[in-house]
């Protein structure tokens, strides 16, 4: 199988990863919608019928091997070994646990200490010291949850499981059937623990909770090169999905041999400390800015966007910290040293308000951008902090500058910016919200957007793109392609999908650009 | 003899007011969406394609003149130039607006005005002061784009109006503005003979005095609120919107100017958004069934709303009795017959709160038991269904058909026989599916969206 091959955002995609929106986007409420990060509830199944156009479009029409990451997912766990999927399972239920920063962080530190009394018994030839306090055992709630992971296992439902994963398990659902049904899920709703009167006085509504932001694959990870990097979710709502996703690529046979850039701190031998287990990371977000600790590497993968091969930007956000951005540059830099190559990076601090450098830049080709032009205006009121450095042998030190564009141009990258929303600050504004800067480039310039971005529609076509709407290549016999000549903008329906805030950009992960 | 006629809330519709939503959805920002009070922009184009299906499907029961559109009428009475400069002034009041503002306005024709007072202004980008660059306020005048939610500004009761007293100052100038359409239109004042006022605290000298309080008046009353059951009895929400003493306000005025109504039902609700007016918990579908949501609703529910009656004594004097029971049960009294509540998003907790959201409860009647719902609340048509009524889907009765030739082309296909065996068939029991991806952003649902100004006589 070929291997993962992403050098630039607009070389002809050939493969990649979407995820279709199920049971997850049901089972948000108004009150728990903000805690998913949505600002609206989606109507589930308009979004999927928007999705299953798009795959239609990108699959049939343009001919983009897609895989849906459920199937991904439910082919891994049965490939899976044992082992491998139990402590896929252990996590996830670790992961659910009520979130107890201290506890955890305590605990993390007694290992720590642990480990080094035995190696300190062990340099010094003695018997090992016995351990400070015993290992708490998991609380009861959390080791049913387990069980009842593994009992699928062990039934070998393992499309099941992977859509338990994804869509996670309400409380107290008699209808659960055949085998979803097992004895350690009744145990769940009937579990007579200290929270038993809190629980039903709160009305929680999950053992397990969905994922409803799964959808926007790419924020969950990016391929760079061949290598692939995992995301560190900021927001505690999505941290699952990288577990799962960690999972896929680690087992799945067509993730064989690939290799990854790290992001997060080196620990303990191993080259990056799983996320999950990162002691900062289990942090809540501060209740009075909502932020989190920006001490913690935290990386998504909207803000990580490739240029050239040799030129990537990478935005700085609170969904996206310094010390995940530092690690991935070092990393980056040792692999430049030993190719003898040279990379230009790009740190994008990005103004407040915006959370993902794909929500306001986007390359359609070597010489076009769509960019959300408030962010970019040099010297504005609310504009980007752009830092250019060199990477690899000879590179030139961290230096400010006044102006992407500018400075991408004595890159020798001379970029046409076509504005999100066109001239009218108020559209500019809308049409930012409705991911207009987003947009998905299949081949250079051959892009595709959601049909609310009328003005950065109009702005493409003054640009000499030719608009085609979907409904006339799905109904109407219009054909597409990537490789034919020109230029065009491929406008699809989005009002369910474009409310979660995540643009086409957002929706698909691709694997492949070789085209 | 008054022109308006609403004693039910399921009577069937001969006349409706209606916005379709303009330029003010267009003028809204991100930025501005929650001081607007919206949860998210709308996408105008299949906002006003969405609210066009809505208003075709009015002529159902209603006679296609009997649905106006509000924009044409403001420009109407805009064309006497005493009630321009009038209305002008007193939105320049209520606003706060500069000296600047009330010379732009004066200088547009009545198209161009009606527009501007719904649309509003921007500011221009140019500003005569360092303040003024740097502040990030987009407008010089507001858009006003909950004037699509035509339920609230104003409401009929009998043959008379309450012309609301909104809780928020980003809906203010709507009730301004129908204040002026029904006491100038020849529609409604033809020949001095104008329709009663029951509730109004919009008179220009009331407006200039709450100046002085920052607009803050205490007696909010918002027509989402308000529920005709019979001629001489309301539901009334005491809500997020609707203040308490603005109900007493609303009972001793509707006594004092001479209206039918003897029996008011306060209904106590949580004071939140998401169950804003009490229209977004009940709504009456027919005689005997009604739409609720049933945690606020139902026997425990867990988050009852109270129930207090005001009404008159011997003497005269208003009394204000707690009812300890349901609002079904106090209907069920009042009316002398079961009434059947119908679940909004049926049995299962987490269908009901994300579909009370979107307005599930939110029903709009054209006739007893013929019913508008978005196609979203997907678990209130299975309770529907389950309760007997016949699903439909909006586009099988109408429809747009884009014209490929041209771009933003087409035109609306009408199923005539469908549409006929409907209104041949009084006795049946229908609810059909709109289709609101945008319209639903709002949270405003089908009543939201309807100001009915005459429905036939229907005894309850």
């Amino acid at each position: 199988m070929a291997n993962l091959n992403v050098f630039t955002e607009i070389n002809g995609l050939s493969e990649a990863i979407i995820h279709r929106p199920g049971r997850e986007l049901v089972r948000m409420t108004p009150a728990t919608r903000e805690h998913f990060l949505f600002d609206d509830l989606l109507y589930t199944r308009h979004a999927q019928k928007e999705h299953d156009w798009l795959t239609t479009l990108l699959g049939e029409h343009l001919g983009i091997r897609l895989h849906e990451f459920q199937d991904l997912l439910s082919e891994t766990l049965e490939q899976a070994s044992p082992d491998e999927r139990a402590t896929l399972l252990h996590r996830t239920a670790f992961l659910e646990a009520e979130p107890q920063p201290q506890e955890r962080r305590l605990a993390h530190l007694e290992e720590e200490v642990a480990e080094l009394r035995a190696a300190l018994a062990a340099a010094q030839g003695r018997e090992p010291l016995p351990p400070l306090s015993p290992p708490a055992p998991p609380s009861r709630r959390r080791g049913y949850l387990e069980e009842h992971l593994q009992h699928l296992v062990s039934d070998g439902a393992f499309a099941g499981l992977a859509s338990t994963l994804i869509e996670g398990i309400e409380v107290n659902r008699p209808d659960y059937e055949g085998a979803l049904a097992t004895p350690e899920l009744a145990k769940l709703d009937t579990l007579e623990d200290e929270d038993r009167l809190s629980r039903f006085v709160e009305g929680r509504l999950f053992h397990l909770t969905p994922l409803p932001n799964l959808m926007f694959m790419h924020d969950v990870a990016t391929v760079v090169g061949d290598r692939v990097v995992l995301s560190r979710m900021a927001a505690w709502a999505r941290r699952r999905e990288t577990l799962l996703l960690d999972f896929v690529t680690s087992t799945h046979p067509r993730f064989a041999g690939v290799r990854r850039w790290p992001a997060g701190p080196r620990s303990r031998g191993a080259e990056e400390l799983p996320y999950w287990e990162e002691p900062e990371l289990q942090h809540v977000p501060d209740e009075r800015t909502g932020l989190y600790p920006a001490h913690a590497a935290y990386l998504e993968g909207g803000n990580l966007v490739q240029l050239r091969p040799d030129l990537i930007a990478l935005g700085v956000s609170p969904r996206t910290t310094m010390p995940a951005v530092q690690r991935l540059a070092g990393a980056w830099e040792a692999a430049a040293l030993d190719a003898g190559r040279r990379l230009v990076l790009y740190v994008l601090r990005l103004p407040a308000g915006h959370n993902h450098l794909d929500s306001v830049f986007s390359l359609l080709s070597a010489t076009e951008c769509v960019l959300y032009r408030p962010v970019f205006m040099p010297y504005g009121p609310a504009s980007v902090d752009v830092i250019r450095m060199e990477l690899g042998r000879g590179g030139a030190q961290p230096l400010r500058r006044s102006s992407f564009l500018h400075s991408l141009r004595d890159d020798g990258l001379d970029l046409q910016a076509i504005f999100c929303g066109g001239e009218d600050p108020i559209d500019q504004q809308r049409e930012e919200w409705f991911s207009g800067a987003n947009l998905l480039t299949l081949a250079p310039g051959k892009v595709l957007t959601y049909r609310s971005t009328d003005q950065t529609v109009a702005a493409l076509a003054g640009a000499g793109y030719e608009v085609i709407d979907s409904n006339d290549v799905l109904y109407a016999g219009r054909t597409i392609s990537l490789t034919a000549p020109g230029k065009w903008v491929l406008r699809v329906r989005g009002s369910e999908l474009s409310r979660g805030h995540g643009g086409p950009h957002s929706l698909v992960l691709p694997l492949v650009r070789n085209g | 003899m008054s022109s308006l006629s609403i004693t039910s809330e399921i009577g069937p519709l001969r006349k409706i007011l209606l916005h379709r939503p303009g330029e003010e959805i267009r003028r809204m920002t991100p930025g501005m969406r929650q001081q607007l009070l919206f949860d998210d922009i709308l996408y105008l184009d299949l906002a006003r394609r969405e609210h066009e299906a809505f208003s075709r499907l009015m002529t159902i029961v209603a006679p296609p003149d009997g649905v106006l559109e509000v924009a044409d009428l403001l420009v109407d009475i805009l064309a006497d130039e005493l009630v321009r400069r009038r209305l002008i002034d007193d939105v320049c009041v209520l606003e706060g607006s500069s000296e600047d503002v009330r010379y732009l306005l004066l200088d547009q024709a009545p198209a161009d005005l009606a527009l501007r007072l719904l649309a509003g202004w921007e500011k221009p980008v140019a500003s005569g002061s360092l303040a003024g660059a740097l502040d990030t306020y987009p407008y010089t005048l507001p858009p006003i784009p909950n004037m699509m939610f035509m339920r609230d500004p104003a409401v009929v009761i009998g043959e008379g109006i309450v012309l609301a007293q909104m809780a928020r100052p980003a809906r203010r100038r709507e009730p301004l503005l129908m204040r002026y359409i029904f006491t100038q239109h020849p529609l409604f004042a033809a020949g001095g003979a104008e329709p009663p006022l029951w509730f109004d605290r919009l008179q220009s000298e009331q407006i200039r005095s709450l100046r002085s309080t920052g607009g803050r008046d205490p007696f909010t009353v918002e027509g989402g609120d308000i529920l005709v059951v019979r001629p001489d009895l309301l539901l009334v929400g005491a809500s997020e919107r609707t203040s308490n003493e603005g109900i007493d306000m609303l009972a001793r005025e509707l006594r004092r100017r001479g209206s039918p109504v003897r029996t008011i039902y306060a209904v106590i609700m949580p004071k939140q958004r998401s169950t804003m007016h009490l229209d977004t918990i009940f709504t009456f579908l027919s005689h005997d069934e009604c739409l609720v949501y049933p945690p606020l609703i139902l026997p425990g529910g867990g988050e009852q709303v109270g129930i207090v009656r005001l009404s008159r004594d011997a003497r005269g004097a208003l009394r204000a009795e707690p009812e300890h029971r349901s609002l079904v049960a106090c209907l069920q009294a009042e009316l002398g017959r079961p009434i059947h509540a119908i679940p909004c998003g049926g049995t299962s907790r987490l269908y009901q709160d994300r579909e009370q959201w979107t307005d599930g409860a939110n029903a709009f009647a054209l006739r007893p038991g013929l019913i508008l719902g978005y196609e979203r609340n997907e678990q209130t048509f299975q309770a529907l269904w389950a309760a007997g009524y016949q699903l439909l889907v909006q586009e099988d009765l109408i429809d747009w058909l884009p014209d490929p030739a041209e771009p933003a082309g087409g035109h609306w296909f009408e199923n005539t026989a469908r549409i006929a065996e409907i209104r041949a068939h009084p006795e049946r029991k229908y609810a059909i599916k709109i289709s609101g991806l945008e319209l639903s952003r709002a949270r405003g649902g089908p009543r939201c969206m309807t100001m009915p100004l005459e429905r036939a006589p229907y005894e309850m």
